[in-house]
């Protein structure tokens, strides 16, 4: 449902959706219960021919296991979110797989620039390749990012992944995606960081392995 | 009933007014104004501690075409240059060409700052025969040269000055093929020498009497 307006391009795009699906269909249904019962006993105890409207003030059990049994089957639901929200937190923030490339991210106000390895696959190297509001990896790959910010605290996002990273100030933030459709996406920032924060924004290519190799030998720095 | 129409109608109305952009153009760019005051500062005498230089009364040619730039990426988008950057995408809040416009002709009305303070403790003595070779482009007195495409320079922020020697001798600014202007200045700044001669003819420029604009 959510992939009709977003697309879904990443490894864990399906199960961040999944569990944002999961949470809706629960509040919906117990929104739409709640509403109808609150206006059915309203409709069915309301003030008419030989019938006063009863004013209840819950302390008889029959009338308090309306909250009570609600509430129980609540925290249950409340369970069953959690089961699955702990599990997609450590699927996507906890358990990092061995990567198969590293890119550094670096945010600014108001635009982000990224480092990418260059054919030794280390970055840190004089074959880096540095862009500015453009990141390029291959289709399949599980890349790892490290993300640091040159002034205030920022947030890398790239919603067709269903990825968002605080970039703290003065420390490595890093995490990792595994983008799995070739394509443009956006990469935004979702902390605000001062009056340009709206207008800070980048693209992720996501090559296929041929475009990204014919990307790498043209940026390629020269004398590497 | 009436009253509450009355009363919805009126609030669309005020709604529509605060969204509607004024017409009048110098109208419009002061009411954009108030996005450049965080680093330029409210007077446009820029602000040292965001890296953001003067540009009050700087002539209008020059800011319309620095703003162009930033605004198709020319400039600014260079992965050392923070505070270009920083500002490209600033200009590119900028909806039209005509804004452009506007935006260059309201900064370039405002008053020119004074003497900026030194940052950087005098000069050498080859400063002066070092801008000897500005002298062509930017004029003996520094006062700049629109035929050339080169601003006033006299009088301009030391520190702002030796940042942009610094970016064209590395090609952070005016290393894209497409800017033509900026690949000129390019050219000039791989002759100056080294680090302490850019801080030296950045001082010495700062000194000049302040000439704006043509």
């Amino acid at each position: 449902m959510i992939e009709s307006f977003v697309p879904q391009a990443s490894s864990f795009a399906a199960e961040i959706d999944n569990l944002i699906l999961l949470v809706t269909v629960i509040t919906m249904a117990w929104f739409v219960a709640a509403q109808a019962i609150f206006f059915g006993f309203i409709f069915k105890f309301r003030e008419k021919p030989g019938q006063r409207a009863m004013h209840i003030d819950g302390y008889k059990p029959e009338h308090k296991r309306w909250i009570t049994y609600p509430h129980n089957a609540v925290l249950v639901f409340d369970v069953i979110v959690l089961v699955f929200a702990v599990k997609a937190w450590n699927h996507v923030k906890i358990d990092q797989p061995t990567p198969n490339t590293t890119v550094q991210v670096i945010g600014q106000r108001w635009a982000w620039t990224f480092v990418h390895a260059g054919n030794d696959n280390a970055v840190g190297t004089p074959d880096d390749i540095k862009t500015a509001d453009e990141l390029h990896v291959k289709v399949g790959d599980i890349v790892r990012f490290e993300g640091t910010s040159r002034d205030t605290l920022h947030s890398f996002s790239v919603p067709a992944f269903r990825l968002k990273q605080d970039i703290i100030p003065g420390r490595v933030n890093s995490g990792w995606f595994q983008p799995t459709v070739a394509g443009t996406y956006t990469i935004q920032c979702t902390e605000i960081c001062g009056i340009g924060h709206g207008v800070m924004a980048a693209r992720i290519v996501v090559d296929t392995a041929e475009s990204y190799a014919t990307w790498m030998a043209a940026n390629a720095p020269s004398g590497t | 009933m009436r009253i509450v129409a009355a009363t919805l109608l009126s609030l669309c109305a005020v709604a529509l007014t605060a969204c509607m952009e004024p017409t009048e153009p110098l109208a419009r760019a002061e009411a954009r104004w108030s996005q450049c005051t965080p680093c330029h500062g409210a007077d446009g005498h820029g602000l040292l501690n965001q890296a953001a230089p003067p540009i009050a009364g700087l002539p209008v040619w020059y800011l319309e075409g620095q703003l162009t730039k930033y605004r198709t990426g020319l400039r600014g988008s260079h992965f050392d240059d923070g505070p270009g950057l920083r500002m490209k995408p600033m200009a590119q809040t900028l909806p039209t060409e005509d804004d452009v416009k506007n935006m260059a002709a309201f900064v370039a009305a405002m008053p020119a700052p004074p003497h900026s303070d030194a940052t950087i403790s005098g000069y050498g003595p080859n400063a002066a025969s070092t801008f000897g070779l500005c002298v062509a482009c930017h004029g003996a007195d520094g006062g700049g040269n629109p035929a050339m495409n080169a601003p006033p320079i006299a009088g301009q922020a030391d520190w702002y000055v030796y940042e942009q020697l610094r970016k064209f001798k590395a090609g952070i600014r005016g290393g894209n093929p497409k800017d033509i202007t900026g690949g000129q200045m390019r050219a000039i700044a791989l002759g100056l020498g080294n680090d302490a001669a850019l801080h030296d003819l950045a001082r010495y420029v700062a000194d000049l009497p302040v000439k704006r604009p043509h």
